[in-house]
Protein backbone atom coordinates (compact mmCIF):
# COMPACT_ATOMS: atom_id res chain seq x y z
CA UNK A 1 0.00 0.00 0.00
CA UNK A 2 1.24 3.10 -0.61
CA UNK A 3 1.74 5.57 2.63
CA UNK A 4 0.65 8.10 0.95
CA UNK A 5 -2.99 6.68 0.44
CA UNK A 6 -3.70 7.00 4.24
CA UNK A 7 -3.17 10.86 4.20
CA UNK A 8 -5.27 11.67 1.31
CA UNK A 9 -7.82 9.65 2.81
CA UNK A 10 -7.75 11.83 5.77
CA UNK A 11 -7.24 15.06 3.67
CA UNK A 12 -10.94 13.97 1.73
CA UNK A 13 -12.44 13.67 5.51
CA UNK A 14 -10.64 16.61 6.39
CA UNK A 15 -12.12 18.94 4.14
CA UNK A 16 -15.77 17.70 4.68
CA UNK A 17 -15.30 18.37 8.08
CA UNK A 18 -13.85 21.66 7.50
CA UNK A 19 -16.81 22.71 4.45
CA UNK A 20 -19.45 21.43 7.42
CA UNK A 21 -18.20 23.84 9.93
CA UNK A 22 -18.08 26.45 7.75
CA UNK A 23 -21.75 25.76 7.04
CA UNK A 24 -22.36 25.96 10.71
CA UNK A 25 -20.84 29.13 11.18
CA UNK A 26 -23.32 30.25 8.67
CA UNK A 27 -26.35 29.12 10.09
CA UNK A 28 -25.08 30.63 13.63
CA UNK A 29 -24.33 34.07 12.27
CA UNK A 30 -28.05 33.65 10.34
CA UNK A 31 -29.50 33.08 13.79
CA UNK A 32 -28.06 36.27 15.12
CA UNK A 33 -28.97 38.23 12.22
CA UNK A 34 -32.90 36.82 12.35
CA UNK A 35 -34.27 40.58 13.61
CA UNK A 36 -31.56 42.36 11.96
CA UNK A 37 -33.40 44.80 9.58
CA UNK A 38 -30.86 47.33 8.20
CA UNK A 39 -27.19 45.63 6.91
CA UNK A 40 -25.82 48.75 6.33
CA UNK A 41 -27.20 49.85 3.39
CA UNK A 42 -30.70 50.09 4.57
CA UNK A 43 -31.80 46.69 3.34
CA UNK A 44 -32.47 43.72 5.44
CA UNK A 45 -30.14 40.79 6.42
CA UNK A 46 -30.12 38.00 3.83
CA UNK A 47 -29.97 34.39 4.56
CA UNK A 48 -26.34 33.61 3.83
CA UNK A 49 -25.88 29.89 2.23
CA UNK A 50 -22.63 27.95 1.75
CA UNK A 51 -21.91 26.73 -1.46
CA UNK A 52 -20.21 23.19 -1.68
CA UNK A 53 -17.82 22.06 -4.68
CA UNK A 54 -16.47 18.73 -5.52
CA UNK A 55 -12.32 18.93 -5.61
CA UNK A 56 -10.97 16.61 -8.17
CA UNK A 57 -7.28 15.59 -7.79
CA UNK A 58 -6.82 14.58 -11.10
CA UNK A 59 -8.53 11.09 -11.41
CA UNK A 60 -8.72 10.44 -7.36
CA UNK A 61 -10.84 11.77 -5.15
CA UNK A 62 -9.80 15.23 -3.68
CA UNK A 63 -12.74 16.03 -0.94
CA UNK A 64 -14.79 19.10 -0.92
CA UNK A 65 -14.74 22.60 -0.44
CA UNK A 66 -16.85 25.94 -0.38
CA UNK A 67 -16.68 27.80 -3.71
CA UNK A 68 -18.29 30.97 -2.46
CA UNK A 69 -20.71 32.18 0.28
CA UNK A 70 -24.65 34.05 -1.24
CA UNK A 71 -27.10 35.71 -0.58
CA UNK A 72 -30.54 33.37 -0.21
CA UNK A 73 -32.00 35.72 -2.48
CA UNK A 74 -35.21 32.88 -3.38
CA UNK A 75 -36.31 33.11 0.38
CA UNK A 76 -38.70 36.15 0.43
CA UNK A 77 -38.73 38.89 2.85
CA UNK A 78 -40.98 39.41 5.75
CA UNK A 79 -42.54 42.66 7.08
CA UNK A 80 -43.58 43.84 10.59
CA UNK A 81 -45.06 46.48 11.93
CA UNK A 82 -42.54 48.94 13.31
CA UNK A 83 -43.41 52.82 12.82
CA UNK A 84 -40.72 53.90 15.43
CA UNK A 85 -37.99 52.48 13.02
CA UNK A 86 -36.54 54.67 10.66
CA UNK A 87 -36.49 52.62 7.87
CA UNK A 88 -40.28 51.96 7.93
CA UNK A 89 -42.47 52.86 5.02
CA UNK A 90 -45.27 55.22 4.56
CA UNK A 91 -47.60 52.52 6.37
CA UNK A 92 -45.06 51.93 9.13
CA UNK A 93 -43.79 48.54 8.09
CA UNK A 94 -40.40 47.52 8.22
CA UNK A 95 -38.90 44.54 6.04
CA UNK A 96 -37.27 41.85 7.72
CA UNK A 97 -34.43 39.42 7.15
CA UNK A 98 -35.64 36.07 5.51
CA UNK A 99 -34.48 34.12 8.09
CA UNK A 100 -36.32 31.59 9.54
CA UNK A 101 -35.12 29.35 12.83
CA UNK A 102 -36.59 26.56 12.11
CA UNK A 103 -35.47 25.74 8.41
CA UNK A 104 -31.72 26.80 10.36
CA UNK A 105 -32.39 24.42 13.31
CA UNK A 106 -32.58 21.64 10.27
CA UNK A 107 -30.17 22.67 8.57
CA UNK A 108 -27.95 22.56 11.67
CA UNK A 109 -29.10 19.12 12.50
CA UNK A 110 -27.86 17.53 8.68
CA UNK A 111 -24.92 19.58 9.58
CA UNK A 112 -24.40 17.76 12.63
CA UNK A 113 -24.97 14.17 11.00
CA UNK A 114 -22.59 15.16 8.13
CA UNK A 115 -19.86 16.31 10.17
CA UNK A 116 -20.60 12.80 12.42
CA UNK A 117 -20.64 10.51 8.99
CA UNK A 118 -17.25 12.09 7.88
CA UNK A 119 -15.35 11.48 11.45
CA UNK A 120 -16.29 8.13 11.59
CA UNK A 121 -15.33 6.98 8.00
CA UNK A 122 -12.31 9.03 9.22
CA UNK A 123 -11.35 6.96 12.24
CA UNK A 124 -12.46 4.31 9.85
CA UNK A 125 -9.71 4.61 7.45
CA UNK A 126 -6.77 5.33 10.34
CA UNK A 127 -7.71 1.94 12.11
CA UNK A 128 -7.23 0.18 9.05
CA UNK A 129 -3.51 2.29 8.49
CA UNK A 130 -2.98 0.94 12.05
CA UNK A 131 -4.02 -2.70 11.59
CA UNK A 132 -1.45 -2.70 8.79
CA UNK A 133 1.06 -1.20 10.61
CA UNK A 134 0.74 -4.11 12.92
CA UNK A 135 1.58 -6.28 10.50
CA UNK A 136 4.58 -8.26 10.83
CA UNK A 137 4.65 -7.27 14.73
CA UNK B 1 5.80 -12.62 -5.82
CA UNK B 2 4.62 -16.25 -4.84
CA UNK B 3 5.06 -17.34 -1.11
CA UNK B 4 4.32 -20.96 -0.08
CA UNK B 5 1.98 -21.52 -2.77
CA UNK B 6 0.01 -18.22 -2.38
CA UNK B 7 0.10 -15.20 -4.85
CA UNK B 8 1.20 -12.22 -2.56
CA UNK B 9 0.60 -9.60 -5.12
CA UNK B 10 -3.29 -10.60 -5.37
CA UNK B 11 -3.34 -9.47 -1.16
CA UNK B 12 -1.81 -6.14 -2.30
CA UNK B 13 -4.00 -5.85 -5.38
CA UNK B 14 -7.42 -6.33 -3.20
CA UNK B 15 -6.03 -4.33 -0.39
CA UNK B 16 -4.60 -1.57 -2.62
CA UNK B 17 -8.60 -1.55 -3.79
CA UNK B 18 -10.37 -1.70 -0.22
CA UNK B 19 -7.93 1.68 0.16
CA UNK B 20 -9.52 3.38 -3.13
CA UNK B 21 -13.10 2.10 -2.06
CA UNK B 22 -12.21 3.67 1.33
CA UNK B 23 -11.37 7.17 -0.22
CA UNK B 24 -14.48 6.81 -2.77
CA UNK B 25 -16.59 6.47 0.40
CA UNK B 26 -14.65 8.79 2.19
CA UNK B 27 -15.41 11.33 -1.12
CA UNK B 28 -18.89 10.53 -0.75
CA UNK B 29 -19.46 11.61 2.57
CA UNK B 30 -17.31 14.72 2.45
CA UNK B 31 -19.82 15.92 -0.59
CA UNK B 32 -23.00 14.58 1.23
CA UNK B 33 -24.43 18.33 0.67
CA UNK B 34 -22.82 19.10 -2.51
CA UNK B 35 -25.69 20.17 -4.68
CA UNK B 36 -26.00 17.60 -8.06
CA UNK B 37 -22.87 15.14 -6.59
CA UNK B 38 -23.72 11.19 -7.44
CA UNK B 39 -22.46 9.12 -5.40
CA UNK B 40 -18.95 7.05 -6.67
CA UNK B 41 -18.04 3.10 -6.11
CA UNK B 42 -15.53 1.05 -7.55
CA UNK B 43 -16.58 -1.54 -10.04
CA UNK B 44 -15.07 -4.59 -11.49
CA UNK B 45 -15.04 -4.51 -14.69
CA UNK B 46 -14.50 -7.36 -16.87
CA UNK B 47 -13.57 -5.76 -20.62
CA UNK B 48 -10.96 -3.98 -18.82
CA UNK B 49 -10.11 -6.69 -16.34
CA UNK B 50 -10.26 -4.04 -13.70
CA UNK B 51 -11.31 -1.90 -10.96
CA UNK B 52 -13.55 1.57 -12.78
CA UNK B 53 -14.81 4.23 -11.17
CA UNK B 54 -18.47 4.50 -11.46
CA UNK B 55 -21.56 6.24 -10.06
CA UNK B 56 -23.98 4.03 -7.29
CA UNK B 57 -26.64 2.81 -9.24
CA UNK B 58 -30.31 2.31 -7.89
CA UNK B 59 -30.22 5.75 -5.93
CA UNK B 60 -32.76 8.14 -5.78
CA UNK B 61 -31.55 11.48 -6.26
CA UNK B 62 -32.81 14.03 -3.21
CA UNK B 63 -34.25 17.46 -4.49
CA UNK B 64 -30.83 19.06 -5.36
CA UNK B 65 -29.83 16.12 -7.53
CA UNK B 66 -27.21 14.59 -4.49
CA UNK B 67 -27.24 10.87 -4.48
CA UNK B 68 -25.61 10.37 -1.37
CA UNK B 69 -27.21 8.04 1.31
CA UNK B 70 -25.30 8.28 4.23
CA UNK B 71 -26.77 4.60 5.38
CA UNK B 72 -25.47 2.98 2.29
CA UNK B 73 -22.29 4.54 2.58
CA UNK B 74 -21.81 3.88 6.03
CA UNK B 75 -22.40 0.25 4.98
CA UNK B 76 -19.73 -0.15 2.32
CA UNK B 77 -17.44 1.40 4.72
CA UNK B 78 -17.69 -1.22 6.95
CA UNK B 79 -17.83 -3.70 4.42
CA UNK B 80 -14.76 -2.62 2.84
CA UNK B 81 -13.01 -2.12 6.53
CA UNK B 82 -13.41 -5.85 7.00
CA UNK B 83 -12.36 -7.46 3.82
CA UNK B 84 -9.58 -5.02 4.02
CA UNK B 85 -8.54 -6.85 7.52
CA UNK B 86 -9.65 -10.19 6.19
CA UNK B 87 -6.84 -9.64 3.71
CA UNK B 88 -4.37 -8.26 6.61
CA UNK B 89 -4.72 -11.54 8.23
CA UNK B 90 -4.21 -13.66 5.47
CA UNK B 91 -0.92 -11.47 4.71
CA UNK B 92 0.21 -11.85 8.21
CA UNK B 93 -0.58 -15.83 8.74
CA UNK B 94 1.49 -16.33 5.03
CA UNK B 95 4.43 -14.12 6.91
CA UNK B 96 3.64 -16.30 10.08
CA UNK B 97 4.01 -19.45 8.00
CA UNK B 98 7.41 -18.59 5.86
CA UNK B 99 9.06 -17.84 9.52
CA UNK B 100 8.46 -20.32 11.09
CA UNK B 101 9.22 -21.94 7.64
CA UNK B 102 12.92 -20.48 8.16
CA UNK B 103 13.51 -20.67 11.52
CA UNK B 104 12.13 -24.47 11.84
CA UNK B 105 10.38 -24.33 14.61
CA UNK B 106 6.68 -23.14 14.99
CA UNK B 107 5.90 -19.21 15.76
Amino acid sequence: MDYQNVFRGLSISASGLMAERIRMGLITQNLAHANDTNRGDGTPYRRQMAVFETILDGEMAGGVRVSEVVDDEVTPLGRKKDPANKLADADGFVATPNVNPTYEMIDLMTVARAYEANLQVMQMSVRMAEQALELGS
Amino acid sequence: MELLGTDVSRIKSVLDMATRQQELIQQNLANVNTAGYKSQTLKFDEALNEYKVVEREGLNPRQDGNTVVLEVEHADARKTALWYRLHLQALSHEARMVRSAISGRAQ
